[in-house]
């Protein structure tokens, strides 16, 4: 029981130390860019934050298809767990990526390929937990939930592709060249997805241990309730 | 009983219960109009629009129209008992889905060409440069909206909160065929110097996605 307890507080510990590794890397350790001086260490959130969306939904993706084909609710529980990761490194990204294009773009905002999809993303999953909020029963919950994650990973790929499709101004900071940085800027970044993996690992674990209490809890309850009820009836 | 005689008789119940219902047309069709009506006097009569604009507004009438119609399509299935009596259909139960999408089709086309034409009246636009792509857009873009729509209205018909689940998750699902639509629709207003093929593979690409991916997942939505 105490190990239980105890993990979370040990993974928190580990994923806040690399978290501060990685807040130091990025603002003190790191140049600034030639042209945009210090607002490039915005990209050390941004870039992160994106990646780790795509890899949460890309979890959501598997897990939505593990349970249509296996129905243990445990993956639909992790499923959901990591689409609301998902949602909250994708608004990092569209507001990191806001606070940047201010100053480079002289606009908080611009109808770009990449831009547009990420927002549809945004859009797409917030539509996934109102979907789950409204239907009752926890198995046609995790169906339904389960086909529309499968539909709404597609555009995943298209943000991914839309900056070669379509015309767009995003700059690519890392492509099939390679970083298109200096090392150090590059080391930062890498480090930075790291750090965000950890933090990642983190929500998901801590949000799947409470929805698991939720659902052992729930259970204990209507296992009270139903005893109740054997007892009145015998009495 | 072949599959064909099956999808067949679907798409006949579909029909008949639709034609009955009139609900793609009282409130679809109505709601469309309206909205045109409502753009037309916040645009301050609208008629010298640029193509780009006319067409944005022309499909987002389509696409408000068409979620209006599908909001709570799937609800008279669950009453009295005809969703039991599809299961029970000795097909592949994404014939199901193709049969109602064929169905529904018909009706959002027409819908569709009242809308078009109540768009010209009421924008007093002039008559496209190139017709037949422009006719051929229209009825692409309404086949390929009917499809994610009525799955997207199957996926929704469980939740309580269906009717506006549907143009919630419909629209950003919808969004890069709305932008083939528009981009396709702009083409055949206006003079252009080249077909924009990219957009004309977009809407392609998404109706062939739309065409596989309920085949894949309409069977585990529609287990009680």
């Amino acid at each position: 029981m105490q190990s239980r307890a105890g993990w979370p507080v040990w993974l928190s510990i580990a994923a806040g130390a690399v978290m501060f590794v990685h807040l130091y890397l990025a603002f003190v350790w790191s140049p600034p860019e030639q042209h945009m001086g210090n607002l490039v260490r915005i990209m050390y959130f941004h870039v992160p934050s994106a990646w780790n969306a795509f890899f949460a939904f890309f979890v959501t993706f598997v897990c939505a298809i593990l349970y249509l084909r296996r129905r243990r609710l445990v993956y639909d529980l992790v499923s959901a767990a990591s689409a609301e990761i998902g949602v909250l490194f994708t608004s990092i990204t569209l507001v990191t990526g806001s606070l940047w294009a201010r100053p480079i773009w002289n606009t908080w905002w611009t109808w770009d390929p990449r831009l547009t999809t990420t927002l549809i993303l945004w859009f797409l999953y917030a539509g996934y937990f109102l979907l789950r909020a409204s239907i009752d029963g926890r198995e046609r919950r995790a169906r339904v939930s389960a086909v529309f994650a499968i539909v709404a990973f597609a555009d995943v790929p298209v943000i991914h592709m839309s900056v070669e499709w379509w015309r767009s101004i995003h700059p690519l900071a890392v492509d099939e060249t390679g970083f298109n940085m200096p090392g150090s800027m590059a080391a930062t970044l890498m480090f930075g997805f790291v750090a965000f993996m950890c933090l990642y690992g983190l929500f998901l674990a801590l949000r799947v241990r409470q929805q698991r209490q939720a659902m052992e809890l729930h259970e204990l309850r209507e296992a009270v309730r139903a005893a109740r009820v054997r007892q009145e009836g015998q009495v | 009983m072949s599959g064909l005689r099956v999808f067949f008789r679907l798409v006949r119940k579909d029909l008949v219960v639709e034609f009955r219902g009139k609900r793609l047309w009282t409130s679809g069709l109505a709601f469309g109009v309206l909205l045109l009506v409502v753009m037309g006097i916040a645009l301050n009569g609208a008629s010298g629009l640029p193509a780009d604009w006319s067409a944005g507004v022309l499909w987002l009438c389509v696409f408000f129209a068409t979620a209006q119609g599908m909001s709570g399509r799937d609800r008279h299935d669950g009453e009295m008992g005809a969703w039991d009596g599809l299961m029970l259909a000795p097909v592949d139960r994404s014939l199901v889905f193709y049969a109602r999408w064929a169905a529904l089709s018909a009706f959002v086309l027409a819908a569709e060409a009242a809308l078009v034409v109540a768009f010209f009246v009421i924008f007093n636009q002039p008559p496209p440069l190139r017709p037949g792509w422009f006719a051929g857009v229209m009825a692409a873009g309404a086949v390929a909206l009917t499809g994610v729509s009525s799955f997207v209205a199957t996926l929704s018909a469980a939740s309580a909160m269906r009717d506006i689940l549907v143009p919630v998750l419909l629209f950003p699902l919808a969004i890069p065929l709305f932008l083939a639509v528009i981009r396709l629709t702009v083409f055949s207003l206006q003079p252009a110097w080249s077909v924009p093929w990219v957009w004309v593979e977009v809407l392609a690409a998404y109706a062939a996605a739309f065409l596989l991916v309920p085949w894949l997942l309409f069977e585990p939505l529609m287990e009680v």
